[in-house]
This record gives C-alpha cells, structure tokens and sequence, in this order.
C-alpha cells in the first residue's frame, strides 16, 4: 500500500509542491529584508504543515477512485486480505507516503538554510514532530471518510469540514464556556472532544517552542485518537458493500 | 465480537481526553497573545487558522512596499500607523515591527505620538527587549533636542547584536549634523562594505563620495 500511495501521481505532484513551497520561502525572504530568517522559517513550518493536512486527504480520495470506482480493492481483498488488514494497510500507505513527504520538505528546508548562517530553529523539531503527529490523525480521518462515502467528491468536502472544524476547536471551547443553556454547553463540549484539536498541532504559531513533554502528550493524543478513528473506519468497511 | 470495535473506539477516544485536555491548555497558555479582538476577517482567520506569525510577516512586506513608495513621501506616512498596528496585532511579538516602523515614524514623518505610541505597545509586549526602550529613549532624547544623549542611545543600540541597517544611516546623520565627520564616515564605510542591501551600499558609497573619502590601506 505504500508502494501504491508513493507511485501516486497525486503524491509525487505533492512531493514536488513540497519542494516548490520550501523554494518560495526563500524567495519571500528577499521581501522582508532584517526578518530573513523569520520568514523563511515561517513560510516554511506552514507548508510542512499544509502537507500534513493536505497530502492524506488528497492521496486517500485519489486511491478511493483507484480501488472504489475502478474495482482494484477486489484483487485485493480476494488474495484473501481481510479487511482491518485492508483498512490498516491503507492507512499506512497513505501516512508512510505523508511522511516521506514531509521528510523530503524538511530536508529541502536544511539545505536553503545553510547559507542563511546553517544554524537550527529551535521551533524546527517541534515543528517537524507534530507535523508528522497531525499526518497520523489526518490520514486515519481521511480513511474513515473514504469508507463512509462512496464518492470522492463528498469524502473530500467532509474532510475539509473536519479540518476547519478541527482547527475551530478552541472556538467550540470558547462557545461552550459562553453558552447560558447547560444543554448546549454539553453538546458543543461533546463535538469539541470528538473532534480532533488541529489547532495544537499549530505549535509553529506559539510564542516559545514546547517542551518534549507536550511533544509527547501531543504523540498520546494522536496515538489514542488515531486508534478511534481507524476502529470506527474499520466499523464501517466491514458493513461496506465493495 | 460484534461490539469489539465500537467498544475499542470509545476506549480510546477516552484515552484522548487527557492528553487533549493537556495540549489544549498549554497551547492557549503559550498563545502569542494579541491585546486585540480580531477586528477584520483576516485577522480572524488567521487566529483562527493558527497563521498569525505568516500573516504578521505578510504585514511587514506591505509596510516595506509602501515605505518604498512614493506614496509614503506625499501622506507622511500617514498609513503606515495602521499598518504596523496590523502587523503587532498579528504578532505583538515581532519586535522588528515595532523598531523599523517607529524609526520611519519618527525620523522619517516626524510623527513623534504615533512613534512613542507604537514602541510602547511594543514594550508593554515585549517587556524584556531591550532595543525597543532604547528607540524609546533616543526618540524622547530626539523630541527633547538633547543630541547627546539621543547619540548615546543610539551608540548603544548600534553595539547591541543585528542592529538594523538604518540605524547606522540615523547615527551617521546625527554625527554629520553635530559636525563629527570622522564618526561619520566610520559607519559609511561600515554600511558601505557589509550592508545586505545595495540601496544603502550605494548611499553610503554616495556620501563617501560626496566628501571625497578613501579607505586608507
């Protein structure tokens, strides 16, 4: 599955996104002379984060129109595979190829450093931790709306209500605190929890870089989450019709 | 059998709870903090969307665009009091904004409230930046006609690591208007062979020029 997810046209036209986008970063420097350094990193934590969110969501729906639509999950599944192993290989597939990813954009990002003075952003490891944390949620929603829906058309416009609300998270937190009916509170707390926190993911926006503690809080948080979400996934491509 | 599943999922979204409940509250906790309420959509999103030090970069390219144009000449200025506190609103924490649009502010628009006003916002911000009280004092030192000390001010400023480029335009003015051109030329030829900018490699070159002044080797 991951051989299938790198050979992905999608994946290798992301792969190259990912090269462009740290290349732009240093381009913009040139627009902000005396904040170089800032910029670059900037622009460039937030492209290693696009690829987090976007590489998933994209590489899934495009696999969905291969093994859904064109019939190819049948091969599959007829080896016989069954289908938590399915679900669990394409989830691996599609976060593996997010990773490679993330690592190609990364490393693209530490050689244009080098002649900007070569030394490290203390928010780089962080950065790059929790990019690869957020992939691992991403991909394993990603899964779920692929198995939920039939056209891919409708998986990624789910997908992308789920980021933006994931990314609305301390919102929903905010109105729940604010809301006078306690019923309501509960409802809005109830989809804030069952939503995933994108917005801590974001640790490239925080004033000083976090501690390993809160890396490793964020890796639980993921893991545990991740783990939810590919049960319910599997849930429901065992009940699917393929 | 039948309930494995379900029964997992809701286990482990239990599990989540904790380490969500950690994440969320050491992010808000290590917010960069705006002392605003999102006023305009795009200062909403970018809160929003976690995009605030991106979007407060995209701020000071505007700045630096409109500081280079004309436009700023014939307004004094006059925009660039909203735009930088655009640019702080994003990131109070940009420190460069502050300096670089309360230098123009001041020496360049003599707009010296706007100016006093944007660096103590930047202070209260960024209590532990020293630079910004140092443009503090130079600027009241510049309101007040003290040239000493506003030179003083800014010898110190120059010493401090990174000082900005323009500041040693500022300096080398002051010193010709008190008459010290040797100190002068000293920071032309600074400016002259290590500036990153050849628009102040070429000013500087310019005034060398301009008083008929060579490197000794």
């Amino acid at each position: 599955m991951l051989a299938l997810a790198v050979r992905n046209r999608m994946t290798g036209l992301l792969a190259l996104f990912s090269i462009l986008l740290a290349g732009t970063s240093l381009v913009l420097t040139y627009l902000t002379p005396g904040t170089e350094r800032r910029t670059f990193f900037d622009m460039a934590y937030l492209g290693l984060e696009l690829l987090a969110v976007a590489t998933p969501i994209l590489a899934s729906t495009s696999l969905q129109i291969l093994e859904f639509d064109q019939r190819t999950c049948w091969l599959v599944l007829a080896r016989p595979v069954t289908r938590p192993g399915y679900a669990a290989a394409r989830f691996w597939g599609v976060v593996g190829a997010t990773w490679l990813n993330i690592l190609l954009a990364s490393l693209v990002v530490l050689i244009l450093v080098l002649p900007m003075g070569g030394s490290l952003d203390p928010f780089f490891l962080p950065v790059f931790a929790s990019a690869l944390l957020e992939a691992m949620i991403i991909g394993a929603l990603a899964c779920l709306a692929t198995f939920v829906t039939t056209a891919y058309v409708t998986a990624l416009v789910v997908m992308s209500g789920v980021v933006l609300l994931g990314y609305l998270s301390p919102t929903l937190s905010f109105l729940a605190e604010k809301a006078g009916n306690p019923a309501m509170a509960a409802l809005i707390r109830l989809v804030y929890w069952i939503l995933p926190h994108l917005s801590s993911y974001s640790v490239r926006d925080l004033a000083h870089p976090v501690e390993t503690w809160y890396l490793a809080m964020l890796a639980g948080y993921s893991i545990a989450y991740t783990g939810a979400v590919l049960m319910a996934a599997v849930m429901v491509f065992r009940h699917r019709e393929v | 059998m039948r309930f494995r599943e379900p029964v997992l999922a809701a286990l482990l979204l239990g599990a989540s709870l904790y380490p969500g409940s950690r994440i969320a509250g050491v992010s808000e906790s290590l917010d960069i903090g705006t002392d605003a309420v999102p006023r305009t959509l795009n200062e909403w999103l970018a809160k929003g969307f976690s995009v605030r030090k991106a979007s407060a970069d995209q701020a000071f390219m505007d700045i630096l665009q409109y500081c280079g144009d004309r436009a700023f000449y014939l307004d004094h200025g006059e925009k660039l009091v909203r735009m930088a506190g655009n640019a702080t609103d994003l990131d109070p924490r940009f420190t460069y904004v502050y300096l670089f649009s309360g230098a123009m502010l001041m020496w360049q628009c003599n707009r010296t409230r706007d100016a006093v006003e944007l660096l103590k916002k930047g202070i209260r911000n960024n209590p532990a930046d020293k630079r910004l009280k140092l443009y503090l004092a130079a600027f009241t030192y510049y309101r007040l006609k003290d040239l000493g000390s506003q030179v003083r001010a800014l010898e110190e400023l120059t010493s401090l690591p990174d000082p900005p480029p323009m500041l040693y335009r500022i300096l080398a003015n002051v010193y010709l208007k008190q008459g010290k051109l040797g100190e002068a030329a000293k920071l032309w030829f600074v400016i002259a062979e290590h500036s990153d900018d050849w628009v102040d490699r070429e000013w500087a070159k310019g005034k060398l020029a301009k008083y008929g002044l060579r490197r000794v080797r």
